[in-house]
């Protein structure tokens, strides 16, 4: 996909709706969609035709997370959604999950980063050896409790 | 409420940068394709020139009509087979595919007699049909599409010897219209055959750009995993892609027994890797993911002129094979060469 434009990326995931009965596809309105995303996430790109392999690390990842929003899903899954990415744009993705949230979609977040846990999540399920050994609501978990919580399941097996 | 003011200028300044950096890294990626692109064309131009230098007898209305000819059922095959090279694959089943397709319309219009367009239809639907399994065995049985489409070529090759009692039908008593398929001018000067292949062409070009099975083409060549994980039914385009190159192999197959009036069942045999060279001439990558189908043409172009202009200097087929091989190495080269500046 890194050799593909933003726009080609962008949407990949909902491509069948831009594609009329004969599969002819509706380019101009992909486009305005993709700029309007490019816009609302602020992707730092010359163009919606840029190749994405040339953007940053963390544009990179805004445009993945615009192929999922332009799906417009209820519950959204993000796996890792910093690993890699440098310190400004880690913010803005943050900022983005709670504008998310804040508009009324859930959002599950899979991360092995505790700041980050405790800056985005409301609530944390901590995993060990494939079970979940605790809830924490996020005023009352700390790094501490989290790596507790963690540890506790291996001494277990 | 200064702060925020003062950061925002900031990153207005680092988008700018950043804007500029990529803006004229993206203008020289664009030269680099048009670059390769150039470079097969550059290369067709010379060789014409070349040739027309070296002989008085190549640069002809009718050799050319000849070259033109002899590019068509190469250029067909090579079309189709660009979608399957794009999504990272190969067909080896191309060339006695073409012979199967020729054999079954040779079957239908001689043997049982039935309309010419049916014969037609039917040539095209064994080619679907051909691309069907092909595309079944890759994606459901998980089968290498080296390996796939070389048992079917072996298969198709069979098949078509089979059916015909190793003779070749002959339409010249049955069907006296058939050849004009190929051979017939609708429009003064181009024989059909060639028509054929500019309309093929035309059509290719505008369903790897502006359709969803281009688009699809692409994306699985690119990544075919990424292309799955969104939401894409990667094993039911990939099949897509292999039935429509499969439509293409029919065509070219009914378009070769127009042409020599008869369906030969051996014939089959190196067309597929011709068409491949054609296609990896005109700098589609072998590793998906990139090509186009202008290239294709002229890459098969490249080809034909190429042995129509070495015959025409009256070199022996040996040598023709060895320059074609020789190209092909080139092509392949220059683009390894290109993929090296990219990573």
């Amino acid at each position: 996909m890194l050799e593909q434009d933003v726009t080609f990326n962008t949407v990949l995931a909902s491509l069948d709706s831009y594609a009329n009965a004969i599969g002819w596809m509706g380019d101009r309105k992909a486009k305005n969609q993709t700029k309007d995303y490019v816009q609302q996430l602020r992707v730092k790109t010359p163009s919606v035709n840029q190749i994405v392999k040339l953007l940053s690390g963390g544009n990179q990842q805004k445009v993945v997370i615009a192929r999922w929003l332009m799906r417009d899903c209820d519950i959204l899954i993000f796996d890792e959604p910093t690993r890699g990415i440098d310190v400004g744009a880690k913010e803005e993705i943050y900022r983005l999950m709670q504008q998310l949230a804040a508009s009324g979609k859930s959002i599950i977040v899979i991360s092995s980063e505790l700041p980050e846990i405790l800056r985005v999540a409301n609530r944390i399920a901590v995993f060990a050896n494939g079970r979940i050994t605790g809830t924490l609501r996020n005023e009352e978990a700390s790094q501490e409790k989290i790596m507790q919580l963690a540890a506790h399941g291996e001494e277990e097996e | 409420m200064s702060t925020p003011q003062q950061s925002g200028s900031t990153t207005t300044v680092i988008q700018q940068a950043v804007a500029e950096n990529t803006d004229r890294r993206d203008v020289s990626g664009m030269l680099k394709r048009q670059l390769q692109q150039s470079l097969a064309f550059g290369t067709l131009v010379v060789l014409v020139i070349f040739f027309a230098i070296a002989s008085p007898a190549f640069f002809t209305v009718s050799n050319l009509t000849t070259v033109l000819l002899s590019t068509a059922v190469i250029a067909i095959l090579a079309l189709g087979t660009t979608f399957v090279i794009i999504t990272g694959g190969i067909d080896l089943s191309l060339g006695t595919g073409m012979a199967l397709c020729a054999v079954m319309t040779g079957v239908i219009i001689t043997n049982w007699g039935l309309p010419i367009w049916v014969g037609v239809l039917g040539g095209i639907a064994t080619g679907v049909l051909m691309g069907l399994v092909n595309g079944v065995n890759i994606t459901f049985l998980r089968l290498p599409p080296f390996i796939a489409t070389l048992a079917m070529m072996m298969i198709a090759g069979g098949l078509a010897l089979v059916i015909s009692n190793v003779r070749p039908i002959y339409f010249s008593t049955s069907a006296p219209d058939f050849k004009r398929i190929a051979l017939g001018v609708l429009i003064p000067g181009i024989p059909n055959a060639v028509l054929i292949t500019i309309v093929l062409a035309i059509v290719a070009a505008l369903v790897l750009s502006k359709t969803l099975l281009g688009r699809y083409t692409f994306a699985i060549g690119s990544n075919e995993e990424a292309t799955r994980l969104s939401g894409v039914n990667t094993r039911r385009w990939t099949i897509f892609v292999y039935m429509f190159a499969g439509a293409f192999v029919g065509v070219a197959g009914v378009v070769i027994a127009s042409r020599l009036d008869s369906a030969q069942p051996q014939i089959g045999m190196g067309y597929e890797l011709q068409a491949i060279a054609a296609v990896i001439i005109g700098g589609t990558s072998l590793l998906g993911g990139r090509g186009s189908i202008i290239g294709t043409v002229i890459g098969a172009l490249i080809m034909s002129v190429l042995v129509n202009g070495l015959s025409i200097l009256s070199i022996q087929t040996e040598w023709r094979n060895i320059v074609v091989g020789v190209v092909v190495l080139l092509a392949v080269f220059f683009d390894s060469l290109r993929n090296r500046q990219r990573t």
